[in-house]
């Protein structure tokens, strides 16, 4: 996937996960939030935390590390639910380790995600589909990732499951 | 506009229903009230046409009092008509010419005069006083709606010294309104007239009695129709105006001028509008300000003193009236629900935050925390509007319909309250519609042929609503001609639906859902109304479309009833809930008959049989899911999981702690769902599972808690279908209400052992169940052995008694006995050991034994297994030859060529044998497609015999295809699968008979009948 040939700067919002800097387009998000009372969905995948009620409307909350294929770790303090607006998706969030600022990247500064560790063949195959660039900060890296794939994600595995 | 619209529903439902009672006073009244008030509202907001209509209208409803003659009421109809088209289109209503319908309206004022009297004044005039005053007016004609007002004061202090009066309406005798009886306005009547006013509100607002008191006072003898306020142009933001603020504006009044100008210290401006203002606003400006609006609430009340043919107690009704129909806009309402949701959180969240010690706080705490309850109860139950509001809109649809027609037709309205959520409501509104317009056009007879027919001219037609079984009944019932079945079936013939060897066959219901199929209509003519072959296949697939039914009744010359049954599927539905390891989910009450708890010590316990556990509830064994294992096992469960299962819960004799079973139903079936824990019922907002999610079977929804969290909403049969959980081999229940997930079963075989040399197969679909026995309960009566199993003495088969197979040495101290279906009496195989249960889809060898009792073997689990035929089986046992069976086709000579397709070999061979024994000649297929080629080969069969489910081309296809090639041989469908909605599939796609698998006895008994039917109709 490219980055889109946008002349005017892209605004991320960034966390971290696992330590690492992640983005998304500000412009898909919604919401952060520190809701964390999941309702566990039984025989969903295990990307999925459950649903979350969030003033009333609820919520997919999905796990940012499974998605990603690390680890799971217990919400901590620190976790936040980064909501999405419905363009990225229907009603749905991901659980970060942490949520840091905004970044604007020129689009100069971003560059289409190529395969540079070696992984398994399928955690490779996820990464490049939930990746969509990579931002070069000026003393890190930032991820950027594709919300509208997150979903898809989710429903492969569990039509594979079933 | 909403308003205006709901008053004019008013009118029309009041003149309708003075049609019927001419003298309702109630409904004069109301329909009064309600034009006068669209007539003030136009009034204010400057709406000429609509205020000069309601006027004509008022006037003639006044003065014409009973408006018993339909010629008014059907002049008044038409103007309500018109008055509609002004209010859907009030700017553009200037342009409409309404001379007409005025002229009209004022041409059948009738001959009854309104007169108010000052009896106060008369007592004193008169010689003779007051009763002869009296005595004198009755002598003028015939008095209605008279009533007596009187100033407010306290009536306890003596009689009031300010005027009585005396309103009502006489009708005098001449009858003729060229005498508009002179009489009534000599003594002292004063009629209501407008007049226009001027005031100037400064002053008001100085000096004694207040604005606020002089307005009150104004409303009290006068209705306000008009009003507006000017004053010179000035900021509004920086100060209150200091010149005149003129209120100009229009009464009804019975007072004079001069009185109201003395009274209210109005200005005696003649024109009410002066031209000193050239500033001020509109006169039509429809913003009322501040002042106007402790006006406008009274204005509404008004007409109770200023009708003359309103009485003062029929104020409330009609207020009550008013508040029950109040409109929301349903996004409103969803976001209302949302914030009530919210709402319940926060008080939730203070709850927990205000600790117990804290005394009075925590009495406040506790009111948010019913008010929050009820307000959320309140706001659930908002969604959910009464049929009337649909039911309503019929009678006159009727009406017009009927004199249209020239008919006489009376609509009964019935179970109005009964209640519905609102999106099912609005889609049953134009299939409704077009039911009762059949039912006026087509259903009922024209007034004569009715009188033929000894019935009363007045044709009838019903339309109830009621609740059963969780459904929405509705109901449209007329006493009209009814549907005539031969027409029916000669309309169907000359279009070719279906043959007249099918229409025969056809029970009137079959036959009357005809008249759904797109282009089917009975009726002799074409009619404007309907009956243009258009509308009932739609009214069909709109009801279908809410997921409910359509049946038809009729009696030919006894008129016709159509049943409409209709789901409530509700975005609120009544739910148990229930926890599972710590989490809560929704069990819907409408699956629930009842939960059982265990207590720990009490001898009552889920016990296991076979694969399955089961309870006894009441001598009936239910099989028992467990929802936590259910939850914990995302895989469908296979053999090894419930074996394992069984495993786990093998040592639960004494229960640790309470256990709750659900006893839920699902289509027609039992089983228990075991919980943790029961928390209440609750109902609770559906919100749709997120869409991501929809492939997880075993939940179809969410709802959000009191305290906030998410829970789950268990789908039952989600739950059954993960759980395979199998009725059949744990539950005695007939086979006849089997379901679809059965079938799966259907195709499996029981493998068991009872010899030391032999492996057995029999297929489930002919087990009842599995019981274990030990060998000392056997009792041996004359050389029998028979086991007491429910009470009922069941015959023990020993396979080696009946076929040649090994016996055990000896019996085990604890044994199986399959106790299988279908037989005559009962009896019991003996069983050493279950095996397992294995798919059915092998082919079958021929015996080399040649063994009537075994189908044939096949090669198990690497081991040669014998396929049993039960029917044969138990006969030997019972001791009954299939010679003693006399055969149903003996009255005919030639042998009957069958056409079997099946694509389970076992089923093939097994009903093949069934059928041969008969004396056919069987010829098998081994799916549709096979059975065409066949069929095509030039085989003339006299019965075709069809499995449903079968690869390549499935019994549904298979018999729409051989309908389609114009093949007119019986078609019996044979399957596994169960249920009235498959019957009725079956007799859709051309199949003359349904029958389950595999009752041997029904089965021989169906063909049998089937055929002789067949030669019957050559």
């Amino acid at each position: 996937m490219k980055a889109s040939p946008l002349e005017n700067p892209r605004l991320f919002c960034s966390f971290r996960v696992e330590g690492k800097l992640y983005g998304v387009d500000i412009l898909d998000v919604k919401e952060v939030t520190t809701e964390m009372m999941y309702t566990r969905i039984a025989h969903a995948p295990d990307e999925v935390l459950g649903l979350v009620n969030i003033r009333g409307h609820i919520h997919l909350a999905l796990d940012l590390r499974r998605l990603l294929g690390l680890p799971p770790i217990p919400v901590t303090g620190e976790s936040r639910l980064v909501l999405f607006k419905p363009i990225a998706g229907h009603s749905f969030g991901v659980v970060v380790d942490s949520i840091s600022e905004i970044h604007t990247i020129a689009p100069d500064r971003l560059e289409t995600f190529s395969l540079a560790e070696p992984a398994s063949l399928a955690t490779q195959l996820r990464q490049v589909d939930l990746i969509s660039a990579i931002g070069k900060l000026a003393d890190e890296l930032l991820v950027v990732l594709n919300p509208r794939r997150f979903l898809t994600i989710v429903e492969q595995n569990l039509t594979r499951s079933t | 506009m909403i308003e205006a619209r709901e008053h004019l529903a008013v009118v029309e439902d009041s003149l309708l229903a003075l049609e019927k009672r001419p003298d309702s006073q109630d409904r004069i009244d109301r329909c009064f009230r309600s034009i006068h008030s669209i007539k003030g509202d136009a009034g204010f907001l400057g709406l000429q046409p609509i205020h000069e209509l309601a006027h004509a209208m008022e006037s003639l409803l006044d003065q014409t009092n009973p408006p018993a003659a339909s010629s008014t009421i059907e002049t008044l109809l038409a103007a309500r008509d018109r008055l509609a088209v002004l209010v859907d289109n009030p700017h553009r209503a200037q342009a409409v010419d309404l001379s007409e319908i005025l002229q009209r309206l004022n041409s059948a004022a009738g001959e009854t005069t309104s007169f108010e009297i000052d009896l106060s004044e008369q007592t004193g005039t008169q010689p003779g006083g007051l009763l002869s005053f009296l005595q004198q007016f009755l002598a003028q004609g015939r008095i209605r709606e008279g009533a007596i007002q009187i100033a407010p004061c306290d009536l306890r202090k003596g009689v009031p010294r300010g005027p009585v009066i005396w309103t009502g309406l006489i009708q005098t005798n001449t009858g003729s309104k060229d005498h508009p009886s002179p009489d009534v306005t000599l003594m002292g009547s004063k009629r209501v007239h407008t007049e226009k006013l001027l005031a100037d509100l400064s002053v008001w607002s100085r000096s004694e009695p207040n604005l606020v008191s002089r307005f009150r006072d104004l409303v009290d003898v006068a209705c306000v129709t008009a009003g507006a306020i000017s004053f010179p142009s000035v900021d509004l933001r920086i100060a209150i105006p200091v010149g005149p603020v003129l209120w100009s504006g229009e009464c009804e009044t019975r007072l004079s001028r001069a009185e109201l100008v003395h009274r209210f210290g109005f200005l005696a401006d003649q024109n009410g509008s002066p031209a000193v203002l050239p500033l001020s606003p509109s006169v039509m400006d429809p913003k009322p300000t501040p002042a106007v609006t402790t006006v406008t609430p009274h204005r509404r009340q008004a007409p109770a003193v200023v009708a003359p043919s309103a009485t003062a107690n029929s104020v409330p009704p009609v207020e009550n009236e008013k508040s029950t129909t109040l409109r929301i806009q349903v996004e409103l309402l969803d976001r209302m629900m949302t914030l009530v949701g919210e709402l319940t959180l926060v008080r939730n969240q203070s709850l927990l935050a205000f600790a117990e010690e804290d005394g009075s706080r925590r009495a406040i705490i506790q009111r948010l925390n019913s008010v929050t309850s009820e307000l959320q109860d309140v706001t659930l139950r908002a969604r959910m509007q009464p049929v009337g509001n649909l039911f309503n809109k019929f009678p006159r649809m009727v009406r017009d319909l009927a004199r249209q027609l020239g008919k006489q037709v009376e609509l009964d309205l019935q179970g109005r309250e009964v209640e519905l959520d609102k999106t099912i409501l609005e889609q049953l509104s134009d299939p409704l519609m077009h039911l009762i317009r059949n039912s006026v056009d087509h259903g009922l007879e024209m007034p004569d042929e009715r009188r033929a027919s000894g019935k009363s001219e007045m044709g009838r037609i019903v339309l109830s609503a009621a609740h059963e079984d969780g459904q929405v009944h509705i109901q449209i019932r007329d006493d009209g001609r009814g549907i005539d079945s031969e027409a029916v079936k000669a309309k169907a013939l000359s279009l070719g639906l279906k043959s007249a060897a099918d229409l025969d066959r056809m029970s009137p219901r079959e036959l009357f859902s005809l008249i759904l199929l797109p282009g089917f209509s009975t009726a002799k003519k074409v009619t404007e109304v309907s009956g243009r072959g258009v509308g009932m296949d739609v009214v069909k697939t709109n009801i279908d479309q809410l997921e409910g039914t359509l049946t038809i009744d009729s009696a030919v010359g006894h008129g016709c009833s159509i049943a409409l049954r209709l789901p409530l599927t509700l975005a609120i539905i009544p739910c148990l809930i229930v926890a599972v390891d710590g989490e809560n989910f929704a069990v819907p009450q409408r699956d629930l008959e009842e939960v059982v708890s265990l207590h720990p010590g009490s001898s009552e316990r889920i016990e296991q049989a076979f694969n399955t556990e089961v309870y006894r509830l009441r001598d009936r064994l239910l099989p028992i899911v467990r929802f936590t294992e259910v939850l914990k096992r995302k895989e469908p469960f296979t053999v090894e999981a419930k074996a394992e299962i069984m495993t786990a819960h093998a040592d639960d004799h004494a229960l640790a702690r309470i256990e709750y079973i659900l006893v839920l139903r699902l289509a027609g079936r039992r089983f228990g769902l075991v919980v943790d824990q029961v928390k209440g019922t609750q109902e609770i907002v559906v919100k749709p599972m997120h869409p991501s999610m929809k492939r997880v079977g075993i939940f179809n929804g969410a709802t959000i808690m009191g305290d906030g969290r998410v829970a789950l909403i268990a789908d039952i049969q989600g739950i059954v279908e993960h759980a395979k959980l199998s009725f059949e081999s744990a539950l005695d229940l007939p086979a006849k209400t089997a379901s679809v997930r059965d079938a799966a079963q259907a195709h499996r075989v029981l493998l068991f052992e009872y010899g030391p040399d032999e492996r057995f197969a029999l297929p489930l679909i002919q087990i009842r169940r599995i019981e274990m026995i030990s060998h000392g309960d056997i009792e041996r009566v004359g050389g029998h052995e028979y086991i007491t199993i429910d009470g009922v003495s069941t015959r023990i088969l020993r396979l080696n008694n009946v076929i040649n197979v090994s016996a055990p040495e000896a019996d085990l101290p604890q044994m199986s006995l399959i106790l299988p279906k279908f037989v005559q009496q009962p009896i019991g195989i003996l069983v050493s050991r279950i095996v397992d249960t294995e798919s059915l889809a092998l082919d079958l060898q021929h015996h080399p034994d040649d063994e009537t009792g075994i189908l044939g073997s096949a090669i198990v689990r690497d081991r040669l297994t014998l396929f049993l035929e039960m029917h044969h089986l138990s006969n030997q046992l019972l001791g009954i030859t299939s010679v003693e069976n006399t055969p149903v086709h003996s009255h005919s000579q030639r042998t009957k060529k069958l056409l079997l397709v099946d694509d389970t070999a076992f089923f093939r061979e097994v009903v093949k044998r069934y059928l041969a024994a008969e004396g056919h000649e069987v010829v098998t297929a081994i799916h549709g497609q096979d059975g065409l080629s066949q069929l095509s080969h030039g085989h003339d069969f006299d019965l075709i015999v069809s499995d449903i489910e079968m690869p390549v081309m499935d019994g549904w296809e298979f018999a729409r295809e051989v309908r389609r090639r114009g093949i007119q041989t019986p078609m019996l469908a044979l399957t596994s699968l169960s249920g009235i909605e498959y019957e009725v599939k079956a007799k859709d796609c051309g199949y003359d008979s349904y029958e389950v698998k595999l009752d041997h006895d029904r089965l021989v008994r169906k063909v049998g009948n089937l055929l002789a039917a067949q030669e019957v109709s050559r």
